[in-house]
């Protein structure tokens, strides 16, 4: 142990850590306030206003945000476009269970500051198996023979978009 | 852009705007300098416009019979000493705050067993705006001692921010007092985006915010008028008349109120920087701390029980906190304790 460095002071600063404070603070701050919570009365309560939440978007959008899929027969007329059509942010998707973030692997819980329930919108998505998503209204993503013809500049298999990953958020 | 506050510029004295007419409204005149980064005018009408979009209800806890304005200064003061052991900024609580207030005026029948877990996803939701390095979930859940669970949280959290119809960049109480501040001490350079002021000046004024802002009567007034007011009791009309844009006639109903909070914070109130380890010197008054501020909560409304009747006719006393020092003469803006 004796060898261990300290990382000088700059790169100190920029440790997360340090900024968030101590995992576990003095025990004086931690407190319920205002007596026993009754947690399954809790639960049912949120999850009944969730889903009033989610119902009211679905009357208003005419779509289904739980399967991804537009309702029929609704005042709006969805219809689907190209997927090159829209910018690029709306094309990146993510897999279910899959960790949003490198560095976030290993951790517990790695979504943790990102919900995955209803209404988390397209990207973290969890749809049942067989049920329509939204991206399969999109068209196809992969490049074309045709377009790798007209744009072959025989650049070796780097694939044609880049990982589907949420960019890393930089760490000023 | 043409300018429509020019004309305001030559301000009235205190005097005079006991003879304006009621009817008349003025515009509030800008304090912003010339700007090398955007025109000052479209700054300040994006910040008045702030002022009327973000609306709360002094009245929301008609809503909830069954809260009482205790558990609201209770909650808020638990928030600072969450805020206080995870170095949180001053604004980061500050929008919380205001989440809290405007979320609970779109709710009805609440009851105080939900409040910790409105009042700590208020939080999370300021802290991931508001914070490079936010705490996790986990930290947040771990401080309400079980009374708020991980995924409660995350539900509340969407609940808050759908209830406030995704509204969620006021221009806090706190961020009003950084301009004015910033305005009042601004050097030859114009150096708006770097802090000028000294921070011991802005952690007085602060701490009296922080007093009177659990305080549920703080909701009767405007942000950028509490602000003020607080700026007021620190120097003069006439200094907060030229940073804040605001007639004496709009903000002296608010500094009569906080009479009794300042008058406490003058006897008991720590007015030091506190010292936060890891945290940048240059940054260290915008992290939030704790004052306990629920004592010092019941000796102003002690004493606001006691002065409400004999302070109405009389005037307010200029300087209520401390009189000018003479060695700080070349330095017309604040009177701090320097102890």
């Amino acid at each position: 142990m004796a060898h261990v460095q300290l990382p000088d002071a700059a790169a100190w600063e920029r440790q997360p850590a340090r900024r968030t404070g101590p995992l576990h603070p003095r025990p004086g701050v931690c407190k319920n306030l205002f007596g026993r919570v009754d947690h399954e009365e809790l639960r049912r309560e949120l999850k009944s206003k969730l889903r009033e939440m989610s119902e009211a978007d679905r009357e208003r959008w005419d779509y289904d945000f739980e399967t991804d899929s537009p309702l029929a027969g609704g005042r709006l007329q969805w219809e689907a476009v190209p997927g090159e059509a829209v910018p690029a942010f709306y094309r990146e998707t993510l897999r279910p269970g899959e960790p949003w973030h490198r560095d976030r692997a290993g951790e517990e819980g790695g979504q943790e500051n990102c919900r995955h329930q209803p209404n988390s919108g397209l990207t973290t998505k969890t749809a049942p198996k067989g049920a329509a998503q939204i991206t399969d209204l999109f068209a196809k993503r992969k490049r074309t023979t045709e377009s790798k013809l007209t744009c072959g500049t025989g650049l070796p298999s780097v694939s044609p978009i880049s990982p589907e990953r949420t960019p890393r958020k930089r760490l000023r | 852009m043409p300018t429509p506050d020019k004309d305001e510029d030559e301000a009235s004295s205190v005097g005079f705007s006991l003879f304006v007419p009621h009817r008349f409204i003025p515009t509030r005149a800008s304090p912003l300098p010339v700007l090398g980064w955007a025109s000052k005018d479209e700054v300040w009408k994006n910040m008045l416009n702030k002022e009327q979009t973000y609306l709360r209800d002094k009245h929301f806890m008609q809503r909830h019979p069954l809260l009482q304005p205790k558990m609201r200064a209770i909650l808020l003061d638990w928030l600072m000493e969450v805020s206080d052991v995870y170095k949180l900024h001053r604004e980061t609580l500050y929008l919380a705050q205001d989440f809290f207030d405007r979320f609970m005026a779109t709710q009805q029948n609440i009851v105080k067993t939900r409040l910790q877990l409105i009042g700590i996803s208020a939080l999370f939701i300021a802290a991931k705006l508001e914070e490079i390095y936010p705490p996790k979930l986990h930290q947040f859940a771990y401080v309400t001692d079980g009374a708020c669970k991980e995924d409660e949280i995350l539900s509340m959290e969407l609940i808050i921010m759908k209830g406030l119809n995704w509204s969620l960049s006021p221009l806090t109480i706190v961020s009003w007092l950084n301009i004015y501040m910033q305005v009042a001490y601004l050097n030859d350079l114009y150096e708006v985006l770097l802090p000028q002021y000294p921070q011991q000046a802005f952690v007085q004024i602060a701490e009296l915010l922080d007093l009177c802002v659990l305080d549920i009567g703080c909701l009767e007034f405007t942000y950028g008028i509490l602000a003020a007011s607080a700026l007021y009791h620190f120097s003069s009309a006439e200094l907060v008349q030229k940073v804040s844009g605001y007639e004496w006639n709009e903000m002296e109903e608010c500094v009569r109120w906080m009479v009794p909070f300042a008058m406490t914070i003058r006897e008991v109130g720590s007015s030091k920087l506190k010292y936060f380890r890891g945290i940048a010197p240059e940054d260290m008054h915008n992290i939030q701390p704790h004052i306990n501020g629920l004592d010092l909560l019941d000796k102003a409304q002690a004493k606001l029980v006691v002065m409400t009747e004999q302070n109405r006719t009389s005037p307010v006393p200029t300087g209520v906190l401390t009189p000018p020092q003479s060695s700080k003469k070349q330095n017309p803006v604040l009177h701090t304790n320097s102890m």
